[in-house]
């Protein structure tokens, strides 16, 4: 699937990009980082990465159907701390009409009560698959 | 450790339309969903070619290749395979790919500078002549004419084209307006030689730039 060749021809006008998609890929490639999810700020963190704009479009890139490095994870956390993933047809609701539904009464919930994750994506469930 | 919400995702990327977007080319392929991968791709190639019209002084002497190269590198970025000039049954100018060789979505296009009538027809030409789906599964059945203007009343060259398109060989018909709203483009379908309807979005990118004023004319704008 994805290379370092890949990558770096990719972003070849945005090379900082291109330079934390590496080393995400690289990171998270290691099987002592494999974790159930990763988080942005914890990724950031881990990678020492500074622009926030650069590691967001670099994790899209990372999730697309070209990568499959990782996927995202949405999820909420209710009035009792219940958290509650969302699935893929409310995922599917959230890209046709820009938010969220409340998992209880049906209600738009704001972007800032939703939580983003990621978890580690269909290539290296491949790799473990071909083993 | 610190929770990203949704907000903040939807603005480091730029805006929640799109991050939306990168969403969606994971749930096209995903879902196996042929029509949703045009949808997103059209969107996604709608919004490079506004980057295009937002400063067309940036591209004032630019030749086709280049135009489709600067296509090419924005949506390599964004998860798509693409590229151009690439043989698929002759020379494509852009061939796009969402996902992987066995299992992905395929679009073609073919650009080319609006001189005249005859490249628009040149180009349909060479796409319908020479058309076979990227990958080889006739269900891909969308194809797109990209056409880079640097002439006044892009509108009225782009009707132009349209009127022109029910004496085509193979004959267009189905002609509609844009579903995308972009007042450049619109849609036709053809039988292709397999018996196939292929569906094709014209697309016309408007690069004409010629200031009147004093400044405008003495500047030189830097490649």
């Amino acid at each position: 699937l994805l290379t370092e060749n890949t990558i770096r021809s990719d972003w070849k006008d945005n090379p900082i990009v291109g330079e934390f998609s590496l080393s995400i890929f690289l990171y998270v490639s290691e099987e002592k980082n494999h974790f159930n999810f990763y988080t942005f700020s914890g990724l950031k963190e881990a990678l020492n990465i500074e622009n926030n704009e650069f590691l967001a479009q670099a994790l899209n890139y990372l999730c697309s159907p070209k990568s499959q490095v990782l996927s995202q994870i949405f999820f909420y956390i209710d009035d009792q701390d219940n958290e509650y993933q969302f699935d893929n047809e409310e995922i599917n609701h959230y890209i046709q009409d820009g938010f969220f539904a409340s998992p209880h009464t049906g209600q738009q919930l704001n972007s800032e009560d939703i939580y983003i994750a990621y978890q580690l994506g269909r290539c290296f469930k491949e790799d473990a698959s071909n083993d | 450790m610190t929770k990203t919400t949704l907000d903040q995702i939807e603005k480091f990327s730029g805006n929640s339309e799109v991050f939306r977007r990168s969403l969606a080319r994971c749930k096209a392929y995903e879902d196996k969903n042929y029509l949703a991968f045009i949808d997103i791709l059209y969107k996604d190639l709608d919004f490079i070619l506004y980057q295009f019209q937002a400063n067309p002084q940036l591209h004032k002497s630019s030749e086709e290749d280049k135009i489709s190269h600067i296509i090419e590198m924005f949506l390599n970025t964004q998860g798509y395979t693409a590229s151009h000039n690439k043989q698929s049954g002759g020379n494509v100018d852009l061939t796009v790919l969402l996902g992987q060789v066995l299992d992905g979505f395929t679009w073609i296009g073919e650009a080319k500078i609006y001189r005249s009538i005859a490249d628009p027809r040149e180009g349909l030409l060479q796409l319908v002549s020479r058309y076979k789906p990227a990958s080889g599964n006739y269900n891909h059945v969308h194809q797109g004419v990209l056409l880079y203007v640097y002439r006044p009343e892009i509108i009225t060259l782009m009707q132009d084209w349209r009127d022109e398109l029910p004496s085509q060989q193979p004959i267009h018909s189905n002609i509609q307006n844009d579903i995308f709203n972009n007042p450049f483009a619109f849609t036709s379908e053809y039988t292709h030689e397999s018996g196939v309807t292929c569906k094709v979005r014209h697309i016309g990118l408007n690069l004409y730039f010629k200031p009147r004023d004093k400044s405008g004319r003495n500047r030189k704008v830097k490649p």
